[in-house]
C-alpha cells in the first residue's frame, strides 16, 4: 500500500510517500527532516483533528455558541461528536473555556465553550 | 449637536482596532472605540476554527478566543466602548479632526480627537466583481456572509455547494458546511495554483475528498428562483476551453476571491489611496497623508494572519504617541518602491537612524528567492527566503547601519525592493 501525506509541521509542506512494507512497517520517501516522518506516521496510523462547531442555545440574543475540542481527536470519532454536538443545548450565560463534554468516549478530549456570554463590558 | 473630546479615537473595534486603542490608552491618553457591530473583535466571533495566535500567544486559538483576550482587556482599560456606531463622515486636515457617528443610542453626534485610527477592516469581493454570466438567482453567497450565517446566525445557506475561489475563507467554509451537512462538490480556482495555505487544502479539501479544480472558471450560473447548475471551464494558455465545459448540479454558490480594505470613508475625507493595496498611502509612522490619521490592520492592506495585525497595530499605537508627544512630528523621510516581482511594499516611506520593518507581498511563486533592497545605484541588504507566494505576506527589516544618509536633489534617495 502506498499513500502520500503532505506534512504540516512547517511551512516547506514536504510530500512524503509513505510505503507499509509489512503490517505496521512502514517506509517514508519525501521528508526534508525527521518531524516529516513523524507527522506521516501519526497521518497514516491515527490522524487526529481540532473540532470546531456551533451549539444551541437558550437565548434568542445569542441563538449558536461556538466550542472546539480542547485537544486533536482521532478523525473516526469527528462525525459521531458532531451528532451529539448538534443535538445538545447549551443554557447561558456561558464561558471561554467551560467545558461542556467531559472525556469524550474515554479520548481524554473535552469539548469547550471558546466565547463568553453575555460579556459584561461594565461601562 | 452633541460633541465629545477625545485624545484618540479608533475606529473600527476589531483585531487591529482593539490592539492600537490598547496601546495609546496604556499611555493614559483619553481614547474611545467605535464599532458598527454590538459587539467587539470584527470578524473574528464568526471566525470559530483554529489557527489564530500562534505567532502572538504561541498557542492556537480560535477567531473568538483571539477576540476575547484583547475584549478583556479593553473592558479593563479606560477606554470609552461605542457599539452600534457607525461613523458617517470625517474632517482631518485640521489640528483637531471632526468625526460625525450615528448609533441607536445617541443619535447624531461628534467626536473632536487630536488623531485618528483608521482600522475598519475588509470587505469581500463578490460575483459583481468578477462578472460571471448567467441569471441572478437566489443561493449565491460571499464566503464569509455564509460563514456568519452558519457560525453566529445558525442559519445553513444550502445544501449542494460549490465554491469559487480557493483563499482561505472558502478553504474553511468547505470543512465547516461539510461538518454541518452539506456536500461540497467543486472548489474553482482561476489561477493554477491553490490561494489559500497549504494545511487548509490538506484539513478542509483532501480531508474530505472534496475536487480542487485549478486553472478553471465559471462560465454560467444557470437557475430562475434558485441556483440550479454552474457551468466550469478549464483555461488553456490563458483563455477557456469551451469544448472541456462541464456541469455541476448544486443550489449554492460560494464566493471566495479575495478581500478589499473598506475605504469609502477614507476616500471621502480626502486621503490618499495606494493603488496596489486599496488602502491608504502611509509614511514610516503609518501615518496617513493627513497628519494625525494613523492606519493599520486590513484596512491598510488586507493580511492573512491576525497575528501580524495585531502586531501592526501595537506598532501604529506607538507611532501615535510619539507624534502627540512631538517626537516624530518632523522627521526626514525617503520614498519606498515596490520593484520586481513585488505587488508592494509597505510602509511607503522609510526613514533613517532606527530600524525599519517592512510587509510585502510577493506576485510569483518560488523556493529560495532573493530580495534585492537598492539604495539608487547601490545594493544595501539582500536577504534569501525560503519559499515565496502570493498568498502568504512577508516580513522584513532592515538595520540602522543598512541606510545611508545619501541626498539627491535635497531628498533622501529612494530604496527599492526588488525579488528574483
Amino acid at each position: 500500500m502506498e499513500k502520500e501525506v503532505i506534512c504540516l509541521s512547517c511551512p516547506n509542506g514536504c510530500h512524503i510517500t509513505v510505503q507499509e512494507t509489512s503490517p505496521g512497517e512502514f517506509q517514508f520517501q519525501g521528508a526534508k527532516c525527521e518531524r516529516g516522518e513523524v507527522y506521516a506516521y501519526e497521518e497514516i496510523t491515527d490522524p487526529k483533528r481540532v473540532v470546531t462547531a456551533v451549539v444551541q442555545t437558550d437565548s434568542e440574543e445569542m441563538p449558536y455558541i461556538p466550542v472546539k475540542t480542547d485537544k486533536p481527536i482521532p478523525k473516526r470519532y469527528i462525525n459521531p461528536l458532531l451528532v451529539q454536538l448538534y443535538k445538545q443545548k447549551i443554557s447561558l450565560p456561558a464561558k471561554c473555556g467551560q467545558v461542556i463534554i467531559q472525556n469524550y468516549m474515554e479520548t481524554g478530549v473535552n469539548v469547550v465553550i471558546t466565547r463568553t456570554f453575555p460579556l459584561d463590558l461594565g461601562k | 449637536m452633541q460633541e465629545r473630546n477625545y485624545d484618540v479615537l479608533v475606529i473600527g473595534a476589531g483585531a487591529a482596532g482593539m490592539a492600537a486603542a490598547l496601546k495609546v490608552a496604556e499611555e493614559g491618553l483619553k481614547t474611545a472605540i467605535v464599532d458598527r457591530e454590538p459587539f467587539l473583535g470584527g470578524i473574528l466571533p464568526q471566525c470559530i476554527h483554529n489557527g489564530f495566535g500562534v505567532h502572538l500567544f504561541k498557542e492556537e486559538l480560535t477567531g473568538p478566543e483571539f477576540a476575547e483576550r484583547f475584549i478583556q482587556d479593553v473592558v479593563k482599560s479606560d477606554i470609552d466602548i461605542y457599539l452600534n456606531t457607525t461613523a458617517t463622515s470625517m474632517a482631518v486636515h485640521q489640528p483637531v479632526k471632526q468625526v460625525n457617528l450615528c448609533s441607536s443610542e445617541h443619535g447624531v453626534f461628534r467626536i473632536n480627537a487630536r488623531a485618528i485610527v483608521l482600522a475598519m477592516g475588509c470587505r469581500e469581493r463578490n460575483r459583481g466583481n468578477l462578472g460571471i454570466p448567467g441569471t441572478r438567482p437566489a443561493g449565491i453567497f460571499t464566503a464569509g456572509l455564509a460563514q456568519r450565517l452558519i457560525n453566529i446566525d445558525g442559519y445553513m445557506p444550502g445544501k449542494r455547494v460549490v465554491i469559487v475561489g480557493s483563499g482561505d475563507i472558502g478553504l474553511i467554509m468547505a470543512r465547516r458546511l461539510t461538518w454541518t451537512g452539506a456536500e461540497v462538490l467543486a472548489v474553482v480556482e482561476i489561477l493554477p495554483y491553490p490561494s489559500g495555505i497549504t494545511r487548509n487544502i490538506v484539513q478542509c479539501l483532501n480531508d474530505f475528498n472534496i475536487p480542487l479544480y485549478l486553472s478553471h472558471i465559471i462560465t454560467k450560473i444557470e437557475g430562475k428562483e434558485r441556483v440550479e447548475a454552474v457551468e466550469i471551464t478549464p483555461l488553456e494558455n490563458g483563455a477557456p476551453n469551451y469544448t472541456k465545459t462541464f456541469k455541476v448540479e448544486c443550489d449554492t454558490l460560494l464566493f471566495s476571491v479575495g478581500l478589499i480594505p473598506e475605504n469609502e470613508l477614507t476616500q471621502s475625507a480626502g486621503i490618499k489611496i495606494n493603488p496596489e493595496t486599496g488602502g491608504p498611502l502611509v509614511d514610516t509612522r503609518l501615518m496617513t497623508s493627513a497628519e494625525g490619521v494613523f492606519a493599520c490592520g486590513n484596512v491598510l492592506h488586507v493580511h492573512d494572519l491576525v497575528d501580524w495585525v495585531s502586531d501592526e497595530a501595537q506598532r501604529c499605537g506607538k507611532e501615535l504617541i510619539n507624534f502627540l508627544q512631538g517626537k516624530t512630528e518632523k522627521i526626514e523621510q525617503g520614498k519606498v518602491i515596490a520593484g520586481a516581482n513585488l505587488k508592494y511594499v509597505l510602509p511607503n516611506r522609510y526613514r533613517l537612524g532606527e530600524k525599519n520593518r517592512f510587509s510585502m507581498r510577493s506576485l510569483i511563486v518560488r523556493d529560495k528567492a532573493t530580495l534585492v533592497v537598492r539604495q539608487g545605484e547601490k545594493t544595501i541588504r539582500q536577504f534569501t527566503l525560503r519559499h515565496v507566494k502570493p498568498a502568504e505576506m512577508f516580513h522584513v527589516e532592515l538595520k540602522q547601519e543598512d541606510l545611508n544618509d545619501l541626498v539627491s536633489n535635497g531628498e533622501l534617495l529612494p530604496i527599492e525592493f526588488s525579488l528574483s
